[in-house]
């Protein structure tokens, strides 16, 4: 129970960061009572990014008698200033869910049974030892960089094995794909402080409101302050989006493409757009014919003329667009109307509905083709603008390059300079990293769910940080097939039970959040750090120790990958003096700062395509930087907000105005892609005459593995359903809450039906949000997938809703 | 016990200076500052689960457009009692399955 005294500190403490968010300024709020607080002050504060989302929200961490205790808002923090959404302000109780996992278990004759840590590892290497061909590795962007890094180094520079993939692939890889079709390079090139400049913000199937809404209330927030900016939400369903948003337009899965392709023949009709900008700083680009019959045209295309891109684009008349899109052809022009305006700015923002998408690279693609060709680009304000779902998507899996044909700081696999580059940075034997890109997610889980003698080569598989038994499409193909198959052997590593480790053959307790040190990287290129501070439960570990402790045993065993050219063990650390520090041994892992230790070494690598990372101390010190992070010659550091812009990038040559000195046509152009509208590979029909759309709800994370167990969050939204249109409902005779079947080709799950509720599709769309891992609408969902990026189509495909009895 | 910090934004309409009213007279609040439409509120409130009840009540109010919380303070031992009083939040631990 709080004393008198501590209760009126506390309250002084939650007034003074009410006041000082409320403000809107920097200005200091005095505790009052600050005078007046116990001698030993109950609480320890400290930064740290919030364990969820993308956005990357700064809180501010009370401890106490190590525990977390309380968390605010950071006002420090550019991101957020001070605010949180509802589950930032309850991220300290996601450690304290009262099922956490603190003991290492192994399957022995069907029952899970608590192994020690030495066991424990000694199995994992024995497995890889046993066949390293056959071992993979499937991270997350949730993996702090540190984790990422030392998951990277193992695999690709120790085992000499590609076998390494992360879950962006199920949620951001489009979005790599687009940017790199686009510049050449990953990543955006503005940031969220286009948010507070822009006069027009365009969803483009995002819901933003529940999505990322801290983000979503500094646009909103500009209305009470008097200023004007037009939303308009480009959706498949009413959302709380919808419900701010001063333009609503509805559009049939895969319209999306139609209606971008719309505004750019509006352009090119009109003859209004920046011809300038695009002779200057743009190439046209096509798809060029296909390699062969199983394979895609080559992702980076040929060149065409602007005649053929206007030719291309002819068809796309709004009439068209209305027909194929089904937003009518007012509204067609409304938008070509506003990118054809040279005196406003234009902030384009999108997530899953652009990402994942079977054609999830076009439409990534050619929404930056329309900012680029309307020069609604590279100026505050004027912005495209992909954000991400995971803390670290971008700072972990798409910058360290954990993923099968990556390797760090933007370098390829199947690129000889690229490896050459990274094997010396790594200290390794030539030729020591595969060319060969290993399997993608879906491919390996794949792999990993058929029979060995069926050529399933994927024989044992370690999972980190996420949970693909609920997040996969198409699970009983993709996850529960491994069931019944005795020689597979799957690893996982995670901080609560899940449908995950339900399937595991080894269970390891892990650390999260703020019971470890770590960094991530945000959506808006911001790197960010945190130092442990509260120890993880019973005998929970670091992910990347783990990680090391195998390296470790791999090397002891006389795996000569797990050393350098040097003859050193790949994570070979020394103090001060010189002398090594045995990392592998729990005891002795925080001796030394192994994050730090790997985030230097992982620093040089950042440089090739000016992805420049500061010194680790410089994150220390503040709320998170933006690459590239420039010294300047006083010894700061400069962080870049806008890059290709001559005004903030340092890379660009003065005088150039734009420089994507990336360029895939390799003349500091950017592409201006055309690709068609193409339908969806499975569409309702007579037997399944739904559209099914999947996604996420405010009040809970992703699986929910952690939101679940917070009581606040769980109560706010404790079970799954199945949003229906009230015609549709009326129709077939169905009443809200009615639990139906939700069935497609793939597999079945009953859920309660909700009628007018949070979100409202369209007829003949039902939309299931996946976080419940009692009703996994995974086991219905399509795992079709984008040709180039690999990433799954979540978004649609087509269902039938069945009554029970 | 429960105490957040808040920020309530008021609506520009006569029903934001009737919320503003409401706000004062309620005993689980204690208000702050105002900047313009914005007010920095306390709430004060025996329990976790009577701290979400409150900030939905507030956000269901006429005159009052938007709720941001910027700062919390469980006393966490409460909501773990919470849970064990109703029966574990998820099924057994799937790994002693």
């Amino acid at each position: 129970m709080l004393t008198v005294d501590r209760r009126t500190f506390v309250k002084a403490s939650a007034m003074a960061a009410a006041a000082a968010a409320a403000s809107g300024s920097n200005r200091a709020f005095a505790l009052t009572v600050l005078n007046n607080q116990p001698e030993g002050s109950p609480l320890k504060w400290q930064k740290a990014p919030c364990r969820f989302c993308g956005t990357g929200c700064h809180v501010m961490v009370g401890t106490e008698n190590g525990r977390v205790v309380a968390i605010q808002g950071d006002q420090k923090a550019e991101v957020n200033k001070g605010l949180l959404c509802v589950k930032g302000y309850h991220v300290g109780l996601a450690l304290y869910g009262k099922d956490r996992l603190t003991t290492p278990m192994l399957r022995k004759n069907g029952k899970m049974v608590p192994i020690s840590w030495e066991e424990a590892i000694e199995t994992i290497a024995s497995k890889i030892k046993a066949n390293p061909k056959g071992f993979a590795l499937y991270g997350s962007g949730q993996w702090t960089i540190g984790e990422g890094f030392a998951g990277n180094k193992f695999m690709k520079a120790g085992l000499g094995s590609n076998q390494i993939d992360g879950n962006p692939r199920l949620c951001m890889s489009s979005a790599v794909t687009g940017f790199l079709s686009t510049f050449g390079v990953d990543e955006p090139p503005g940031v969220y402080d286009d948010i507070e400049a822009c006069d027009v913000a365009i969803m483009w199937g995002n819901n933003m409101a529940e999505m990322h809404p801290v983000l979503f209330s500094r646009l909103v927030d500009r209305r009470t302050r008097g200023e004007k900016v037009t939303i308009i939400d480009m959706t498949t369903r009413r959302t709380r989006t919808s419900d701010l948003a001063d333009h609503v337009l509805y559009f049939k899965p895969h319209g999306d493409l139609a209606i971008a392709n719309g505004i750019a023949h509006l352009m090119v009709k009109s003859d209004k757009y920046d011809k300038d900008f695009v002779a200057k700083h743009c190439n046209f680009r096509k798809l060029g014919p296909k390699p062969d019959e199983k394979s895609p045209p080559d992702m980076l295309g040929v060149p065409m003329t602007f005649e053929e891109f206007a030719a291309a684009v002819e068809p796309y008349t709004p009439e068209k667009v209305e027909e194929l899109s089904g937003v009518p052809a007012d509204k067609i022009r409304m938008l070509g109307e506003l990118f054809m305006r040279r005196d406003i700015r234009i902030n384009s923002f999108w997530c899953m509905g652009m990402n994942q998408h079977t054609r999830g690279t076009a439409i990534n693609c050619i929404v930056h083709g329309i900012h680029l060709m309307s020069g609604h680009f590279g100026k505050p304000g004027d912005a495209a603008t992909s954000l991400t779902g995971q803390p670290s998507a971008c700072g972990t899996v798409r910058e360290v390059g954990t993923l099968c044909h990556l390797l760090p700081g933007g370098r390829l696999v199947a690129n000889a300079e690229h490896r050459k580059e990274a094997e010396e940075l790594w200290n390794v034997p030539e030729g020591r990293i595969g060319a060969k890109p290993g399997y993608h997610t879906v491919e390996m889980f794949k792999r990993f769910n058929t029979p060995t003698d069926q050529g399933g080569d994927i024989t044992t598989l370690w999972v980190q940080v996420t949970n693909p038994g609920q997040t996969l499409p198409n699970l009983n193909r993709n996850f529960r097939a491994k069931k019944d198959l005795a020689d597979k052997f799957m690893i996982v590593s995670d901080v609560y039970p899940t449908a995950t480790t339900e399937l595991a053959d080894l269970i390891l307790p892990s650390a999260m959040w703020v019971e470890k040190n770590g960094m991530y990287g945000n959506s808006e290129r911001r790197t960010q750090q945190w130092f442990k501070m509260v120890s993880p439960p019973g005998e929970a570990r670091d992910d990347c120790w783990q990680l090391i402790a195998v390296s470790r045993r791999l090397m002891d065993l006389g795996m000569e990958g797990m050393k350098g050219k040097d003859g050193k063990w790949i994570f070979h650390t020394t103090d001060k003096a010189g002398k090594e520090v045995p990392i592998w041994d729990w005891a002795h892992y925080y001796d030394v700062n192994v994050d730090e230790r790997l985030f230097e070494e992982y620093r040089p690598f950042s440089t090739k395509k000016h992805k420049n990372l500061a010194p680790y101390q410089e994150y220390v010190k503040s709320r998170g930087l933006r690459w590239p992070v420039v010294e300047q010659p006083d010894g700061s550091w400069r962080e870049t907000r806008w890059r290709f812009s001559e005004f903030d990038d340092p890379y660009v040559a003065k005088g150039k105005g734009f420089q994507f000195y990336h360029s895939v046509s390799k003349d500091d152009k950017a592409l201006i892609w055309f690709r068609p509208h193409e339908h969806p590979p499975e569409m309702p029909d007579n037997d399944y005459p739904f559209w099914l759309c999947t996604g996420r709800v405010l009040e809970h994370w992703h699986s929910g593995s952690m939101t679940r167990r917070i009581p606040q969050l769980h109560r706010a939204m404790p079970k799954a359903y199945v949003e229906m249109n009230k015609a549709d409902a009326t129709r077939l005779g169905i009443r809200n809450n009615e639990v139906v079947t939700v069935k497609s080709r793939r597999g079945e799950i009953e859920l309660p039906v909700w009628i007018g509720g949070r979100g409202d599709p369209k007829p003949g769309e039902v939309f299931v949000p996946f976080f419940d891992e009692g009703k996994l609408i995974n086991l219905v969902t399509l795992d079709e997938y984008d040709p180039y990026s690999k990433q799954p189509d979540y978004k649609k495909c087509a269902v039938t809703i069945v009554r029970k009895g | 016990m429960a105490i957040s910090g808040l920020v309530v934004t008021l609506s520009e309409d006569p029903a934001g200076a009737a919320a503003l009213t409401v706000l004062n007279s309620e005993p689980r609040l204690t208000l702050g500052e105002r900047f313009g439409r914005r007010v920095a509120v306390v709430a004060e409130t025996p329990s976790a689960r009577d701290d979400r009840e409150l900030f939905d009540e507030l956000r269901a109010m006429p005159g009052i457009t938007q709720v941001d919380v910027t700062y919390v303070h469980l006393d966490t031992e409460p909501a773990v009692s919470e849970l064990s009083q109703q029966g574990p939040l998820v099924e057994e631990p799937r790994a002693h399955r």
